[in-house]
């Protein structure tokens, strides 16, 4: 199959000389992937990611119109899905009372009938890690450590500067490092 | 390579080999996209259905509520003034008590003599009956 670049893409799906729906089924085969991992990270759970991932699609395809391609398509559509994800965890702890550890806790429970048949234990404890960061800084280090997003891109779709992002990069591999090894 | 760099600082997490912790069923992504354009053409359905309905709604309300507002308003029929014959007929007129109604009429004016009971009493006690009845 012929992969399109994301420009190629804008084109066919503002054009009327193409079918739309086309253009956006390549899309969506493009991307569904990489947004799958990435709502997947934050959620843990693969219903709720399947929900969110549909929301996002649905979203980007009801908003393309209004794309004004100041950032890239996938930086636009990277920040779709993270709204999505922050969106859900909040109404998660809203809709329960829970406070910020609770979230957490939850997530923990949800992880190990999640975790693949490859995970290892040390990835077990990396993922622990990794939900027991504040919500910003485990975005952050799961773009940049698993994404290997610029830190340039990463400021679109966070809407922070490049220095904060860094510096929140810093010291959840801090966090993490000390968890992994006990120090 | 620059990541590399980054983590360089942190070898637990530089020895780790790099994969995605979570499983996914089996055609997963098969099936997701074959199931979205379904996704994608049902919310602009349900939003055409809404917008239908609130236009019905609409006009309902605009034809409906004219003729309730029409149908609840009083009748303003003049009212007929009773005639005398009408009055004798009904017999109400032989119900009253006449000692009611001199109170009432009594009492209209807060017990304050008239001025015409004034001019009646004087003639009456001063006209003589005999040059009254010559003038007449």
């Amino acid at each position: 199959m012929t992969q399109f670049s994301d420009q190629e893409l804008l084109e066919q799906l503002r054009s009327r000389d193409h079918n739309p729906h086309y253009a956006f089924n390549l899309l969506v085969k493009k991307y569904q992937q990489r947004l799958y991992a990435h709502i997947r990270r934050m959620v843990i759970e693969h219903d709720d990611t399947n929900d969110l991932l549909q929301n996002t699609f649905i979203k980007i395809w009801e908003h393309l119109g209004e794309f004004r391609e100041e950032s890239q398509l996938y930086t636009w559509m990277y920040r779709i899905a993270t709204n999505e994800c922050l969106g859900f965890l909040r109404q998660k702890k809203k809709r329960f009372f829970l406070p910020i550890g609770d979230v957490e806790g939850e997530l923990l429970q949800r992880l190990e009938k999640n975790l693949s048949p490859d995970a290892g234990k040390i990835e077990k404890k990396l993922q622990e890690a990794i939900i027991r960061l504040p919500e910003k800084q485990r975005i952050v280090f799961n773009l940049r450590y698993y994404d290997e997003m610029p830190y340039e891109t990463m400021s679109q779709v966070l809407n922070t500067s490049a220095g904060a992002l860094k510096a929140s990069y810093h010291h959840a591999a801090r966090k993490i490092e000390k968890y992994l090894t006990g120090n | 390579m620059e990541q590399e760099n980054e983590l360089s600082g942190f070898p637990g997490l530089e020895t780790l080999k790099k994969q995605e912790p979570y499983k996914v069923p089996e055609g997963y992504f098969n099936s997701f996209s074959e199931r979205l354009p379904d996704l994608l053409v049902k919310p602009v359905r349900n939003q055409l259905r809404i917008r239908k309905v609130v236009l019905v709604s609409c006009g309902l309300t605009v034809i409906i509520a004219p003729a309730i507002l029409l149908f609840q308003k009083p009748e303003s029929k003049p009212l007929i003034e009773p005639s005398y014959t009408d009055l004798i007929e009904s017999g109400y007129v032989f119900e009253l008590d006449e000692a009611l109604l001199s109170d009432e009429y009594s009492t209209m004016f807060h017990g304050a003599p008239r001025e015409n009971d004034m001019i009646e009493d004087y003639l009456i006690e001063n006209t003589d009956e005999t040059s009254l009845k010559s003038q007449l």
